[in-house]
């Protein structure tokens, strides 16, 4: 009797303990519930029709699993043309505007120039960030087209239309111009952090260790801005990938982007090849992927160094 | 106090007057472009013109629409969900910027395609409804309002405030309300301006899924009309600047007036 | 013929006169702290030494040549900074043999060289590690090693220690001043806190507001403070207002009780003087010398090894007392009528010479 009552009142204990586990369980469980409205959004609006993009690559019209939706693109010389383009677009303008950005960056914050022409620039640079798309488009048409303002000064100036020594603002070096325009300050934004990251006892231990200028930038400086500097080059690499707007304010353009394709299919009204709509996406997706791992990979690395 | 002095930086002018040329030439010729509507003088025609079409002010007013939405709906999503990654679920975080930053990963135009695709049939015949485009927009705007929040959480100390607010007595709701939301006000505010610069200016999404926005408008003026095509990269520029130093005029005004109401 | 000297070293940032007429100097090994309150000089100095800073005027000599004007990556000055400024980008090892490898040392002498500071400093298999895999005080020594690898001629610390925990702080200074004696190597030390300055130095300098306020021994520097700044900056000090009764005697009317010190003084019958006193010097009871002071009990502070008791004289002037904790101690009662005692050797004047 006395032993059955101990029994019970152990099970009773052990039970009480697994309730309290169970609710401490369900206590995590409920700190999700406050995430819900985000992560629900997140799902439909964003990582469903993604995720059904990469699903339907891979299917047929009978939705049977298939590689010919992604075989037709490398069959096809014009959309391998595309995606060339795009990627040698890409390069070269964050070349370009990762340069440029850079020695801006480097002027504002270690050129010793007045603090108000540092904010100035960072400003502009943040409004000029924004200003991609059509309204670019305009403004260089207005500068670089056949009637631009630069086009005819330096045509009074030299007394030869630029045009005709093939320039364009059409063509592939006309578009990187333009695409440059917005990179640079885009550039000039993310790397001033980094920039003023740069701590000057660093400098001047290097120098009383006997480093010159260039010692100093060769084994320290650029060592440590390094990972930044390419992180956020691949940024501007994935943010012309992408630029849907501006290309196709150029409309004009005897260039063809991935973008533009992609537009087109869905213009041909509902679709008219949707197998090959969701390959040409998913390579684009696939490109700027592999971009941003190897950019947060850049970025965690320069994180530890200049924390 | 330490300064250190030392030759004065040539270089730094030098890229400085190649950045202002390369930024602001093009400007100056959209706008002299934009001033040439007739020949041979200088007039405001473009600009006239631009004001007299009802539809610049119908596409202007329904981009301003879709960004309020936009803006209300972001901050709600995105606000206490990085308060509650900083407070209660740092193992979420990971998670959340993993998502934020896909809009970075996967293009607009790729976005564009697969809502168009997800939600053109039945059950989820959603198209036609301009909710899908703010829905869009939403997306977009999550890498902005997310830093934005994430940077405003980071600057204090939201777990030490949050104790705080509770040992006197406030509940959860209050606490974020009457605690957390007002040291977030600088933050929001800026994730919420750039997100309005963006969707005002947006294309992608717009065209694509064929709202009559102001971006599209912009580009269709463009097809027909040099002039006025000008004149409206102009307005819309000046435009971003008007957004841009709004901004920075409030967060500053609330700046100084913390500076001074803080200290005593 | 001194080492280092520096002589009528002037600087200026804008208005503001970050140091005033700064004359100094040094022996060959010798150890000297440059000791005062933030915002005295003390770094700027430093700074000057190092080449980092242009004096406004004045020159800095070493070893009888004019190194005013000589860009600091040719001074061969070691300079240790408080928060260690190691490159992040490069391994222990890598930062120890920067200043050998920017000089064209051979790789291999590098490799020796650089195992052997890592073996002095303490830490013979860290080498590989990156500065953020380090802790604040291996980092320290790592940056300590990095000044040291390229011999240099004189080693300048920037307040090495304060941003370590106290622990740290003690032990990392020990290794300091034993590695310095090793090497024998003249060393210019930053601070702001006296009990670093004085357990490490040969000697040190005082600073305020840009001045030099006094140059000794750690020993010359507490006993015989030459400015009431230096004697209430370096310990602590309990200061009375005295008036002189006889010059010739040293004696002193403190409220109504008399004080006496070594005469005679320069000072006329009547005079009011400031007298100065070091807690420690003081006991409570009758055994601690000739002089003599009544008063009462108000406030009584454990400091372990020490108890301050604080006490108000009959004038409303108020006095500290130190004495060793010990468990014999028998303490008094707050609100007790107390009589303290010292030696007239332990009293000196301020404001008034003695």
């Amino acid at each position: 009797m006395a032993v059955k009552s101990l029994l019970v009142e152990k099970e009773r204990i052990n039970l009480r303990g697994v309730l309290r586990a169970r609710l401490g369980e369900l206590h995590t469980v409920w700190a999700w519930v406050p995430m819900l409205p985000f992560f629900v959004f997140a799902v439909a609006f964003l990582l469903l029709p993604s995720a059904s993009i990469v699903v339907r690559s891979f299917q047929g019209e009978q939705g049977q699993f298939t590689l010919a939706n992604i075989e037709r693109i490398f069959t096809r010389p014009d959309l391998l043309r595309a995606y060339e383009n795009s990627i040698l677009l890409s390069i070269a303008t964050a070349i370009f505007g990762g340069v440029l950005g850079f020695l801006l960056g480097y002027a504002i914050t270690l050129g010793r120039l007045p603090p108000s022409i540092r904010s100035m620039v960072l400003t502009f640079s943040g409004v000029a960030s924004n200003f991609a798309g059509v309204p670019l488009a305009f403004a260089f048409i207005a500068t670089l087209g056949q009637m631009g303002l630069v086009t005819r000064a330096l045509n009074d100036l030299l007394g030869r239309n630029i045009y005709h020594s093939g320039f364009s603002i059409y063509n592939f070096w006309g578009l990187s111009i333009v695409y440059t325009y917005f990179q640079l300050p885009l550039m000039v934004l993310i790397i001033t952090p980094a920039l003023d990251g740069l701590r000057r006892e660093w400098r001047e231990a290097a120098e009383g260790l006997g480093a010159t200028a260039y010692h100093y930038w060769r084994y320290v400086a650029l060592p440590i801005l390094l990972p930044s500097l390419l992180g956020t080059m691949v940024l501007l690499f994935a943010n012309s990938f992408g630029a849907y707007a501006t290309a196709y304010a150029f409309s004009g353009s005897q260039i063809n982007l991935v973008p533009l394709v992609i537009g087109f299919n869905i213009r041909g009204n509902v679709l008219y090849d949707p197998g090959l709509g969701n390959a040409l996406a998913l390579g684009m997706v696939v490109i700027m992927a592999i971009s941003i791992a190897f950019y947060s990979y850049l970025q965690r690395r320069s994180e530890l160094w200049l924390k | 106090m330490a300064q250190v002095t030392r030759r004065p930086s040539a270089w730094a002018w030098v890229w400085l007057v190649i950045w202002a040329v390369f930024s602001w030439l093009p400007l100056v010729a959209t706008l002299d472009f934009s001033l040439r509507a007739r020949k041979g003088m200088l007039s405001l025609k473009a600009y006239q013109n631009i004001f007299a079409d009802p539809g610049f002010y119908n596409s202007l007013a329904f981009s301003f629409q879709m960004a309020l939405l936009t803006i209300v709906i972001s901050i709600f999503l995105v606000v206490p969900t990085a308060y509650w990654v900083h407070l209660r679920l740092r193992r979420a975080r990971p998670l959340v910027e993993f998502v934020t930053l896909l809009p970075f990963v996967v293009p607009a135009v790729v976005i564009a395609f697969g809502l168009i695709r997800w939600y053109c049939c039945p059950p989820f015949a959603f198209v036609s409804s301009p909710l899908l485009l703010v829905a869009g927009y939403v997306v977009l705007s999550l890498p902005y309002m997310y830093r934005a929040a994430d940077t405003g959480l980071r600057a204090i100390d939201v777990c030490t405030l949050t104790e705080a607010a509770q040992s006197l007595g406030a509940s959860n709701l209050q606490t974020f309300f009457l605690v957390i939301l007002p040291n977030l006000r600088a933050s929001i505010l800026s994730g919420a301006f750039l997100t309005f610069a963006i969707v005002m200016g947006e294309f992608t999404l717009s065209s694509l899924l064929a709202w009559p926005a102001f971006g599209p408008y912009m580009q269709y003026v463009g097809v027909f009309k040099a002039y006025e095509s000008a004149a409206l990269a102009i307005i819309s520029f000046a435009l971003t600047w008007l957004v841009m130093l709004l901004m920075l005029w409030l967060v500053r005004g609330w700046a100084a007036a913390r500076a001074v109401t803080a200290p005593r | 013929m001194s080492f280092l000297r520096l002589e009528h070293v002037h600087k200026r940032f804008g208005s503001t006169i970050a140091v005033q007429d700064f004359n100094l100097e040094v022996q060959m090994g010798e150890f000297v702290s440059l000791l005062g309150p933030s915002g005295c000089g003390k770094t700027t100095v430093l700074r000057i030494i190092a080449g980092f800073e242009q004096p406004t005027a004045g020159t800095v000599h070493l070893q009888d040549q004019d190194i005013t004007h000589q860009p600091p990556n040719r001074r061969r000055m070691g300079m240790v900074f408080q928060h260690y400024a190691l490159f992040p980008n490069m391994t222990a090892a890598d930062n120890i043999g920067f200043g050998l490898r920017v000089t064209g040392v051979r790789r291999e002498e590098i490799r020796q060289r650089v195992a052997a500071l890592l073996n002095l400093v303490q830490m013979p298999d860290l080498g590989n590690r990156y500065p953020h895999q380090l802790s604040g005080g291996q980092q320290q020594r790592v940056a300590l090693a990095r000044a040291l690898a390229i011999q240099p001629q004189v080693l300048l610390l920037d307040e090495p220690l304060s941003a370590l925990d106290a622990q740290i702080r003690v032990e990392l200074r020990g290794e300091i001043r034993r590695i310095q004696q090793q090497l024998g190597i003249t060393t210019i030390y930053v601070t702001h806190d006296q009990e670093e300055a004085f357990s490490l130095s040969d000697r040190i300098v005082v600073m305020n507001h840009g001045c030099i306020e006094q140059v000794g021994t750690p020993f010359e520097i507490y006993n015989y403070p030459a400015t009431s700044f230096v004697a209430r900056f370096v310990g602590a000090v309990n200061q009375l207002r005295c008036e002189v009764l006889d010059p010739h005697r040293g004696q002193l009317r403190c409220g109504n009780q008399l004080v006496t010190m070594p005469g005679p003084l320069a000072l006329q019958t009547g005079a009011i003087a400031t007298i100065m006193i070091r807690p420690e010097a003081l006991q409570l009871g009758e055994r601690g010398g000739a002089n003599r002071l009544a008063g009462q009990v108000c406030a009584i502070t454990f400091r372990g090894p020490l108890v301050r008791v604080q006490l108000h004289l009959d004038n409303s002037e108020s006095l500290v007392v130190d004495t060793l904790n010990t468990r014999q101690l028998q303490l008094p009662q707050i609100g007790d009528q107390q009589l303290i005692s010292f030696a007239p050797e332990s009293v000196w004047l301020v404001n008034g010479g003695g």
